[in-house]
C-alpha cells in the first residue's frame, strides 16, 4: 500500500516544490536589485522633492542636480516638522515675498498625487503648485503636468471649486478649470489644494523673514 | 536552421505581427502611443521582457511541470518586468514618472504570455530569443507608427519638440484613448486591406 501512495504523493508535491523554489529564486533576484538600487532611487526622490518645492514657489529650476541642490540650499528654509505645519519657506524669485510651501496628497485614479503647494505670505493667495509624484494616465490625468494647467492657480484664493462646464474662469479667483476626460485627477487636485489652504492660515505664525544663517538644506 | 530562423523573424514582423495580425497588446497600444518618447520606452521594455522571459522559459522548459506551467511563466514574466521597473526608476526616473503604471502593466501584455506559451515552451533558447526579438520589433514599429501620427496631429509635436506652427490646432481626440483606436484601425485597414489583401473566405464569396 505505501509503495503505491508514495509516487502519487511525490507526483503531487513536485509541482508545488518546483513553484516554491522558482518563487524563492526570482524573489531573491528582485529583492537584491531593489536593495542595490535603493540609494539611487532615494537620491532622485529627494531631487524631485526639491524641484517641486522650488517650482511651486515660482523658480525655474536648473536641469543639473548640483545646481538644483545649490539653489534649494540658498533659497529654501525647512521648517520644524509639525502636524499640519508647512514644509518649507522659500524666497520668491523677485525677493519681495516669502512663499510658504506645504506638501499635500490627493487620491488620483491610479494612486496618490503628491504635490508641493505654495502660498504667498504677503497676499495670502496661491503662489503655485508642482507635482512630486503621481501615476495618472498619460495623455489624460497626467495633463496636470502641463504648464497651462499649473499656471491657472497663481493668484487664486482657495477654497476653490470647479469652474462650471463651458465657462472660462477669467478673473474668477475661486474656481479652477478641470481637465476634460480626467475628472478624478482634477477633483484630486482641487481637494489637495483646498486641504493645503486650510493648513495655510494657522501656520502663518511660523513664517519669519528668511535670514541667511537660517538657511538649511535637505 | 538559418532559413527557419529568418522565416520566423520575418513572420513576426509581417504576416504574424502581434499587433495588426494577432491583435494582441492593444491595452498598451492605446495607453502609451500619445507620445513617441513614451512609446519608445514601452517598446524597449516589452522587447527586453519578451527576449528575457522567452529565454528563461525555454531554459526551464524541460523542468517546468505541465500542471504549473502557466503560473511559472507568469512568475518569470513578472520578475523580469519588476527588474525593468527597478532599473528605470534608478537610471531614468523622468521616463519612469511619465510611464506611471504602464511599466507594471507589461506583465499583463498578452504578447509576452502568448509567446512564452506558444513558442518558448517548445523551442530551444536561441530560437526563443529570436522569436522574442522579432515579436518585440513587430510590436514596436506598429506602436511607433501610431505614436508618430497621434503626437504630430494630436499635440503638434514630435519627440516633445514643437513642429507645427502656432496656427495649428491640435486634434485633441487623437491625444485621447479613442484616438489610438482610430489610428490603429486605419493602420490595420491599410496593411491588411491594401498592402496585404486577405483571400476571400468561401462564406464571403457572392453566389
Amino acid at each position: 500500500m505505501p509503495s503505491s501512495t508514495s509516487p502519487n504523493l511525490r507526483q503531487r508535491l513536485a509541482p508545488v516544490l518546483f513553484l516554491a523554489l522558482l518563487t524563492a529564486a526570482f524573489l531573491s533576484l528582485v529583492t537584491a536589485a531593489h536593495l542595490a538600487s535603493r540609494p539611487i532611487v532615494e537620491q532622485s526622490r529627494l531631487r524631485y522633492l526639491q524641484r517641486a518645492v522650488l517650482e511651486a514657489a515660482g523658480w525655474s529650476v536648473p536641469p543639473r542636480a548640483d545646481e538644483l541642490a545649490d539653489l534649494f540650499a540658498s533659497r529654501a528654509r525647512l521648517l520644524p516638522e509639525e502636524p499640519d505645519g508647512p514644509f518649507a519657506v522659500v524666497q520668491d524669485p523677485q525677493g519681495r515675498d516669502d512663499r510658504v510651501v506645504f506638501l499635500e496628497e490627493g487620491r488620483g485614479l491610479w494612486g496618490p498625487i503628491r504635490a508641493a503647494v505654495a502660498f504667498s505670505s504677503l497676499e495670502g493667495s496661491l503662489a503655485g503648485i508642482a507635482w512630486i509624484a503621481h501615476n495618472e494616465t498619460p495623455g489624460l490625468g497626467a495633463r496636470i503636468e502641463e504648464p497651462e494647467f499649473r499656471r491657472q492657480f497663481r493668484g487664486k484664493r482657495p477654497p476653490l471649486k470647479l469652474a462650471p462646464l463651458g465657462r472660462p474662469d477669467a478673473g474668477d479667483r475661486s474656481t479652477m478649470q478641470a481637465i476634460t476626460g480626467a475628472t478624478i485627477s482634477s477633483q484630486a487636485v482641487l481637494e489637495l489644494i483646498n486641504r493645503a489652504a486650510s493648513r495655510f492660515k494657522p501656520s502663518l505664525e511660523h513664517v519669519a523673514p528668511t535670514e541667511p544663517d537660517m538657511i538649511l538644506s535637505l | 536552421m538559418k532559413t527557419r530562423a529568418a522565416r520566423l523573424f520575418l513572420q513576426n514582423l509581417g504576416s504574424n505581427n502581434p499587433v495588426f495580425s494577432q491583435v494582441l497588446g492593444i491595452c498598451s497600444t492605446l495607453a502609451v502611443t500619445n507620445r513617441v518618447l513614451n512609446t519608445v520606452v514601452m517598446s524597449l521594455g516589452v522587447l527586453y521582457t519578451l527576449i528575457l522571459s522567452n529565454i528563461l522559459v525555454s531554459l526551464l522548459r524541460r523542468r517546468i511541470p505541465p500542471r504549473v506551467r502557466m503560473m511559472s511563466e507568469v512568475l518569470i514574466i513578472a520578475s523580469v518586468v519588476l527588474l525593468f521597473d527597478i532599473l528605470l526608476r534608478a537610471f531614468s526616473p523622468e521616463i519612469s514618472r511619465q510611464l506611471g503604471p504602464y511599466v507594471g502593466l507589461i506583465i499583463t501584455n498578452c504578447i509576452i504570455m502568448g509567446r512564452a506559451e506558444a513558442f518558448a515552451l517548445s523551442h530551444p533558447p536561441a530560437l526563443a530569443a529570436l522569436d522574442g526579438l522579432s515579436s518585440g520589433l513587430g510590436y514596436a514599429y506598429v506602436l511607433l507608427l501610431i505614436a508618430a501620427v497621434r503626437e504630430v496631429l494630436g499635440a503638434g509635436t514630435f519627440w516633445g519638440l514643437p513642429i507645427a506652427g502656432s496656427a495649428w490646432s491640435p486634434w485633441t481626440l487623437l491625444a485621447m484613448a479613442p484616438g489610438a483606436f482610430f489610428v490603429l484601425a486605419t493602420l490595420v485597414w491599410i496593411l491588411k486591406g491594401a498592402v496585404r489583401p486577405q483571400p476571400a473566405t468561401p462564406e464571403a464569396t457572392p453566389r
